[in-house]
């Protein structure tokens, strides 16, 4: 953080080479977030590369209240709820699929073990695209992110109590969608 | 295969405790809970599955480095100077002093709201005028127009804007609304013109706005809406005939109940949004008093005309459909203050008196004044008052009074249209005005003092002890009567001002002959004309008297 204090002071004091420092540091955490909530690596570039350039336009007021990148989260989420408003539509699956590659097939198990991982990510991936983008939020700033609730609430403007429902729900919603592949490779574990 | 959702609410709980998000009395409470019960058990480890599912995804990257790009968009978004907030040039290439700070005042976002009002306007005016220049010409009247185009002519150079931006052909746009308020069970309005002080300060931006006077309208926080017109400051109502040195008729505080409106290239503004003042110029007031029939009144007639002549007025008759949350609440707030009001023991004080006061090119105002006076089945009577301010101050060979304020008293009239014999011309000249109602009973040049439907109201019990009230206000009401030089007018009392006015007017006339060498006459002096259009109900002026007294 104190990195992050000196980078942003050099930079309105005219040191652009501080700020990209800045983004250098954040840009790969940005879009690993911004990728498992919008679903579409191409939408997440575009969002990461649109949240540097409005926190450099901005940074005046950055007031230093909270840690910076939960600033330029915000502002990245913002930024990613108007696309969506503006499109209209939520990520779908087949972005993910682009993403990610091809589902696997059922039942087949894995012949290594890196393919596995693979295919869990997969999975995981795919799950996390069928819920609402409130539910995928919520679940990439707890898990991904490792935001306590309080900064949570602060990102997404909720009270606290509403980020603990809701992450509540989200789990549940992630554990039915993820059950029926768990239980496959349970049994393809105790083989 | 997917269970139903159903949880207990301290279902809720084990997700919280699984974050360490819990209290001291929670975890103890879940731990309890736990030890008991193995359904508790088997949502907690699903909970850590999932959590744990998503935090061993692998973490993507963008593969690149798009730092060079982020600061290359960056500056070009300074240097457009695109965001809404404040810019700033972090570069090192960019002085830090040269920081861009764009719209951070309410008056910035004020000003920019009234630089495209303004353009709307322009184009809504030359639009109008091209209209008017295509406009099939009738013979008569353009026999008549060219006989009066110098008259004509002289009477828009007087009306333009005296300041030296203001030295373009292009009148100012029209139709600036200041000030309406619907008055409820109040007494007569003034009889008196208002005082004239009624110039405030003026913006220096101001003269910074070729583009014409912008027009901002804010509505009042009125407090006293209720209040007599004859009140003074305090009651909001710009155009009472109480004396008024300070320009705090126009601009009351707020505190005061009164109005803020900020108007065109008269605007001022203090940087917040609450407080406008008109400018110092705007000292050409007219007072329109007009007794209205009453479907007239009910159907707001005054309203469509003056929409018709693209005279803007807020807040709007229709308060609910007012654009402005201000103008709605003010709306609101006067009719609760009429409401609340008291009966007045003048025979108006159960009808509604309609109080609008606008700001509009001086022809604009002749056309509405024209329309007024054809209007005979919705008004009974006009009676113009001023604008006498409309005098040369700049050139000694041309020391009288301009004519102008003369020409708007052409439009008096009783209960029949009665109007000089070129009252149309004016019309002709700016709007190719159809006059087919024309009048058939030009008066006489003093035909602007018949007053005929608002005579009566003149002797009002209510009226005289009002006049009698507004002592200072006189000076300015003097001079705008008075032809310049008319010293022995100034300061004199309401009554003597009264009893005098006429022959002063006379004389006045007398000295401006439609016929003059008008050519000669003095640079432009005036802005805009601030107009105030007084309704009154056709029965109100006075019980018991004739609707319409003879002419003098």
């Amino acid at each position: 953080v104190s990195d992050d204090a000196s980078l942003i002071a050099a930079t309105l004091a005219g040191d652009s080479a501080a700020f990209s420092q800045i983004v250098r540091t954040y840009q790969d955490r940005l879009y690993n977030s911004l990728l498992r909530v919008l679903g579409s690596a191409d939408d997440a570039a575009d969002i990461v590369q649109e949240a540097f350039v409005q926190a450099y336009t901005k940074l005046e007021s950055f007031r230093g209240g909270s840690a910076f990148y939960t600033w330029l989260y915000r502002i990245a989420f913002n930024l990613a709820m108007s696309r969506r408003r503006r499109e209209h539509r939520e990520a779908s699956l087949d972005q993910m699929k682009s993403l990610v590659g091809a589902e696997p097939m059922d039942g087949q198990p894995a012949a290594e073990a890196g393919v596995l991982e693979q295919e869990r990510a997969e999975m995981v991936h795919a799950a996390l695209a069928q819920l609402s983008m409130e539910h995928r939020q919520i679940l990439v700033l707890r898990e991904m992110e490792g935001c306590r609730y309080d900064e949570i609430a602060g990102i997404l403007d909720l009270p606290v109590g509403t980020v603990r429902s809701r992450l509540f729900r989200a789990r549940l919603e992630m554990r039915d969608l993820l059950a029926p592949r768990l239980h496959v490779e349970k049994i393809v574990d105790t083989r | 295969m997917n269970r139903p959702n159903i949880y207990k609410l301290d279902d809720e709980l084990l997700s919280a405790y699984l974050d360490n998000e819990l209290s001291s009395d929670e975890r103890a409470a879940v731990e309890a809970r736990l030890a008991a019960d193995p359904s508790a058990q088997q949502l907690l480890q699903d909970l850590r599955s999932v959590s744990q599912s998503i935090q061993a995804l692998p973490l993507e990257t963008m593969g690149r480095d798009i730092s060079a790009e982020v600061v290359q968009r960056a500056h070009g978004v300074t240097s457009k100077a695109t965001p809404p907030l404040s810019i700033t040039q972090p570069s090192a290439a960019v002085d830090n002093s040269l920081r861009v700070k764009i719209f951070r005042t309410p008056r910035a976002w004020i000003w920019a709201t009234l630089a495209m009002a303004a353009g709307l306007v322009i184009m809504i005016v030359q639009s109008g005028d091209e209209r008017a220049k295509n406009l099939p010409p009738l013979a008569q009247r353009n026999e008549r127009a060219k006989e009066n185009q110098p008259a004509a002519d002289a009477i828009r150079r007087d009306l333009r804007e005296p300041s030296g931006t203001a030295d373009h052909e292009a009148l100012p746009p029209a139709a600036v609304a200041l000030e309406r308020r619907e008055l409820s069970k109040t007494p007569a309005p003034p009889a008196a013109a208002p005082s004239q002080s009624m110039g405030h300060s003026t913006d220096v931006a101001t003269d910074r706005a070729p583009a014409g006077p912008p027009y901002a309208v804010q509505a009042p926080e009125a407090k006293n809406d209720n209040v007599s017109l004859k009140a003074g400051p305090e009651s909001g109502i710009a155009t009472s005939s109480a004396s008024a040195p300070t320009h705090g008729a126009y601009v009351p505080t707020p505190e005061a109940g009164g109005t803020a409106f900020a108007v065109g290239g008269k605007l001022a503004t203090d940087g917040t949004a609450d407080k406008v003042k008109l400018g110092e110029r705007d000292k050409e007031l007219m007072i329109v008093q007009v007794l209205a029939r009453p479907a007239a009144l009910q159907n707001k007639s005054l309203d469509q005309l003056l929409m018709r002549r693209g005279i803007r007025f807020e807040p709007d008759r229709s308060a609910d459909k007012a654009p402005n949350l201000a103008a709605r609440r003010y709306a609101k707030q006067a009719e609760n203050a009429a409401a609340a009001s008291t009966p007045t023991t003048i025979a108006a004080a159960n009808q509604n008196v309609d109080v609008v006061l606008v700001e509009a090119p001086a022809p604009a105002i002749a056309a509405c004044l024209a329309d007024l006076n054809q209007d005979i089945q919705n008004y009974a009577g006009i009676s113009v008052e001023g604008p006498a301010e409309l005098t040369d101050r700049s050139d000694s060979k041309l020391a009288a009074p301009k004519k102008t304020g003369d020409d708007f008293q052409k439009y008096n009239r009783g209960s029949m249209p009665q109007q000089r014999s070129d009252a149309w011309s004016l019309q002709d000249h700016y709007f190719g005005y159809s006059g087919a109602g024309e009048s058939a009973a030009p008066s006489t040049r003093n035909g602007g003092e018949v007053q005929s439907g608002i005579a009566p109201k003149e002797s009002s019990p209510v009226v005289n002890e009002e006049l009698k009230k507004s002592g200072p206000e006189n000076v300015g009401r003097a001079r705008r009567l008075a032809p310049l030089g008319a010293g022995t007018m100034a300061g004199g009392e309401r009554s003597r001002d009264e009893a005098s006015r006429l022959k002063l007017r006379d004389e006045a006339s007398k000295k401006l002959a439609p016929d003059r060498d008008v050519q000669q006459r003095a640079k432009p002096q005036a802005a805009n004309l601030h107009v105030l259009f007084v309704v009154r109900p056709e029965d109100a002026a006075a019980p018991g008297t004739p609707a319409e007294s003879p002419a003098k």
